[in-house]
């Protein structure tokens, strides 16, 4: 069972290739809906789905093109699930934007294995993209290098000092940030700026440019401005497809592993239920014998619970063979 | 809200919202060449599906689908863009009727045929780009020939299990906004007469303790320069070399200036002796281009970046420029008040539209020369080639079907990349798909034996023609027995995952290629989706 997390850029790719590419459980997380400037990447949404929560819209599409696949969305900030929910997966993939996102689930992976051992230990995939230009690191908690690790390699967001802004404006942007932290709060001290309102930019905009204006300052656009404000990284279709299916080509190298394998699997079936579900023997009530002594009776009932114990004994037959890497242990009941 | 505004024209247009996070990188000029590109691809397999998935979400203008295949059952498990209900249906009809749904802009169609009838008609007639998919060699070579011909765009792209291969070929593709990331042209080693007048108007000793702190760090790199240059009898021109050690010297003569290192500008001047003292240079990316024969010699025929690189030589030979490059006038955010960052900002902006001025003078008596209109060329043109005149970039590939005839024509390259394995187990998949017309690893009524037997007699025969084609190039070495092993036992099977990525590298390119904005690969890519490796490499 994965964990993927964001239905953005990153998010609808990698749910694309996990359901093209056979992983039939996954359950994916993001908190946002759909806004029109998505759709020049997240191809699983369309113009009618503007204002739908993504987790929703894009578990639908793959159900609707692969109906084979469970894909369960959450609409929800990742801090608020519970650890059970975390703990159900094998792995945890990753395709978030913000930097703060994943320092917490990096972070919050890492306090799994510290407090269950190693029922805790979830890899996880972090994509993360900005332009041209992206990046797909597989993190083994607690094993590898983890992405707290590597922060400085994204560099630091950019900020304005205060006084910058509050005296000194030099660039375009002081002038937004000035309209933004410093205006927009003293004009609507009850009002919450929302990037997203075309009405919101446009007062920032004019705010910004008489500033401008006073200062000789040039270049105040309202994409410069809705940037400034949003902190908006661009994004295309082909890079997110890239780094995506480069984390969708990890996560299955880490697939599940095979419980029954005989290396890291560990098998436990009876060795009575093996024999009756063998095609071959096609038996039905076997009694067991070892040498001469009874080792087990199905009947009579009385002989039965006699010799029930003796399936709990046990002794360890050790078989190697040139194919296997390891030695193959066969635990033996007998009496 | 108080403020209402007074009209959306400055809001952004649905289309404005729609590509916003694209026209970030590649504007306005970027988006209308996407607009109004025409792509033509070849195949429809998960690979193409996904390559133009990547070009219709930012909204190129039209494309054409060529395939004759007919939905599969693979075809279901493997391609996004069919679904259950298209099995039996002409699977270049059945993405593009699934993928015209990704953006209402962008118009789409379907030829079914096959490639090789295809090219018996005027397909490519008015295609800006081609992208082939999968297809053999013979065809990849005629359709090579063809876009070569034409100065079509080629992107070339082939998948086989976990493997991938890509080329790129067009004979010539010119850059102008490369988006290289440079450090800033301040011109500090030889100010402009412009620059150091305005430094020397600057009387540091005649600030109080505010202004002080506020002139920008590149006025105080000029003087401190100016009089370590006369405290030790040195004369700095724009090509002198100062030493780490002289920078060193340079750096204590801000401190002896500063009233204190608490101040921020003096901080920063300080810090940035290193990188901006430093010698004018002209990028030698930038030398090729002015010293190419297209650029010295031009006729009514060259393409607008020739005429222009051809202005940019007269500009540069004439005492004007003296060499130099037009400057682009765009200078960093530094420690500064209003007045004083805007004044200097002002310095480089009058110098850059006089060098802009200049420059389109040149460019209006190379038109002249040649007999064409002078807006042939158009101011906005003109803008660009100056901002970005230190980043034009020029790439001349060579032709895909000379290296499908006969190899490689740096095979040392792909050793030092890395990729010579993996690129030869492709091309000796060609052979063997020409001589036998069936993939290495697919069994079919002339192989014998189980999938076994087919994977190592097929793997056998791999390996043969590999290393011939090894002798054939004179490489000295053998090709790794379980790269061509794995590539047979992959039966040429194409993997959603691997087709999704190569997709991804194929629409990057295609994107770069028509927007003539960023900087292609020049040429070849391998991706070793097995070992995590994407190798780019110039075959």
């Amino acid at each position: 069972m994965i964990l993927v997390i964001g239905a953005g850029g990153l998010g609808c790719e990698i749910l694309k290739n996990l359901a093209m590419t056979g992983f039939r459980n996954i359950h994916v997380i993001d908190m946002d809906t759909i806004d029109v400037s998505n759709l020049n990447r997240q191809f699983l949404f369309r113009q009618n789905d503007v204002g739908r929560p993504k987790a929703e819209v894009a578990a639908e599409f793959i159900k609707r093109r692969s109906p084979n696949v469970s894909i369960t969305p959450h609409r929800a900030k990742i801090q608020d699930m519970p650890e059970e929910f975390y703990m159900q997966f094998t792995q945890v993939i990753c395709g978030l934007d913000s930097i703060e996102a994943r320092r917490w689930i990096n972070a919050y992976l890492h306090s799994l294995v510290d407090s269950h051992g190693f029922e805790g230990f979830k890899p996880m995939i972090d994509g993360g993209t900005e332009g041209f230009k992206g990046n797909a690191r597989v993190v083994l908690p607690s094993i590898s290098a983890c992405f707290e690790c590597g922060l400085s390699l994204h560099g630091a967001k950019t900020t304005y000092p205060i006084c910058t802004i509050a005296n000194t404006p030099r660039l375009p942007e002081h002038c937004i940030e000035w309209a933004s932290v410093l205006e927009w709060p003293r004009v609507f001290p009850d009002k919450k700026l929302d990037g997203d309102n075309p009405e919101h930019i446009t007062w920032l905009v004019d705010r910004a440019s008489e500033r401008a204006n006073k200062f000789n300052i040039s270049g105040i656009t309202y994409s410069l401005t809705q940037g400034v404000v949003k902190n908006i990284i661009p994004a295309i279709a082909s890079t997110n497809a890239i780094i995506a299916a480069a984390c969708t080509n990890e996560a299955l190298k880490l697939l599940e592993k095979s419980p029954d394998c005989l290396v890291c699997g560990n098998q436990q079936a009876e060795l009575i239920e093996q024999l009756k579900e063998d095609s071959v023997l096609r038996l039905k009530a076997p009694t067991l014998t070892f040498g001469t002594a009874s080792l087990y009776f199905q009947n009579p009932p009385a002989l039965e619970e006699e010799t029930r114990p003796n399936l709990a004994k046990k002794s360890t037959l050790t078989v190697t063979d040139p194919t296997l890497p390891t030695s193959l242990e066969v635990t033996v009941g007998f009496a | 809200m108080r403020a209402t505004p007074e009209s959306t024209s400055t809001a952004a247009t649905d289309k404005a919202q729609r590509y916003d996070r694209q026209l970030r990188l590649w504007q306005e000029t970027g988006q209308q060449a996407l607009e109004t590109a025409r792509v033509s691809v070849f195949g429809s397999s998960a690979l193409a599906a996904e390559s133009l998935k990547n070009l219709i979400l930012p909204g190129i203008g039209e494309f054409v689908v060529i395939d004759d295949a007919t939905v599969g059952e693979q075809d279901v498990l493997t391609n996004f863009f069919v679904a259950p209900a298209d099995l039996g249906k002409p699977r270049a009809e059945a993405i593009v009727e699934q993928l015209t749904e990704l953006n209402p802009d962008v118009r789409g169609s379907a030829v079914v045929k096959s490639a090789e009838s295809a090219l018996e008609t005027d397909i490519l007639e008015s295609a800006t780009l081609v992208i082939a998919c999968g297809l053999p060699a013979h065809t990849v070579q005629r359709i090579s020939r063809l876009c070569w011909e034409r100065n079509i765009a080629l992107v070339v792209a082939d998948t086989a299990g976990f493997a991938a291969r890509l080329r790129t070929a067009i004979p010539e593709h010119a850059v102008v906004e490369s988006h290289e990331e440079l450090a800033p042209d301040l011109r500090i080693q030889a100010p402009f007469p412009g620059l150091a007048e305005h430094s020397d108007s600057i009387d540091l000793d005649t600030l109080d303790h505010v202004d002080l702190a506020h002139v920008p760090y590149v006025v105080l790199v000029l003087k401190a320069l100016r009089s370590w240059a006369t405290a030790n009898g040195r004369e700095v021109r724009r090509d002198t070399a100062i030493t780490y050690a002289e920078k060193r010297k340079i750096k204590e003569e801000i401190l002896c200036m500063a009233p204190n290192m608490d101040e921020e500008n003096f901080r920063e001047a300080h810090d940035k002796v290193n990188g901006d003292v430093i010698p004018y240079q002209i990028p030698a990316e930038v030398r090729r281009i002015l010293s190419d024969p297209a650029a010295q010699n031009i006729t009514a025929k060259s393409e607008k970046f020739w005429i222009m690189a051809h202005a940019l030589r007269a500009y540069m030979a004439s005492p004007y420029a003296d060499g130099q490059l037009p400057l682009s006038g765009t200078i960093p955010d530094m420690k500064a008040d209003t007045k004083s960052y805007i004044a200097l900002q002002r310095v480089y902006k009058q110098k850059a539209d006089a060098d802009k001025a200049e420059y389109a003078r040149h460019v209006r008596e190379s038109l002249a020369s040649l007999d064409l209109p002078p807006d042939f060329i158009s101011q906005g043109e003109i803008d660009a080639y100056c901002k970005d005149a230190r980043r034009l970039r020029l790439l001349r590939f060579t032709p895909l079907h000379d290296e499908l005839e006969s190899g490689p024509k740096d095979a040392s390259a792909l050793v030092s990349a890395g990729a010579l394995d993996q690129y030869v187990a492709f091309r000796a998949s060609d052979v063997f798909f020409a001589k036998h017309k069936r993939h290495p690893g697919v069994a079919d009524s002339s192989t014998q034996g189980d999938g076994n037997d087919v994977v190592n007699n097929d793997t056998a025969e791999l390996v043969a023609i590999a290393n011939e084609l090894l002798v054939q190039w004179s490489i000295e070495s053998e090709v790794a027995e379980d790269v061509v092993r794995e590539l047979a036992r992959s039966g040429h099977a194409e993997l959603h995952n691997i087709a999704s990525l190569a997709g991804g590298i194929v629409s990057q390119e295609a994107i770069k290629l028509v927007t003539h904005q960023y900087v292609p690969a020049n040429n070849g890519c391998i991706i070793d989706g097995a070992s995590a490796r994407i190798i780019f490499v110039a075959v």
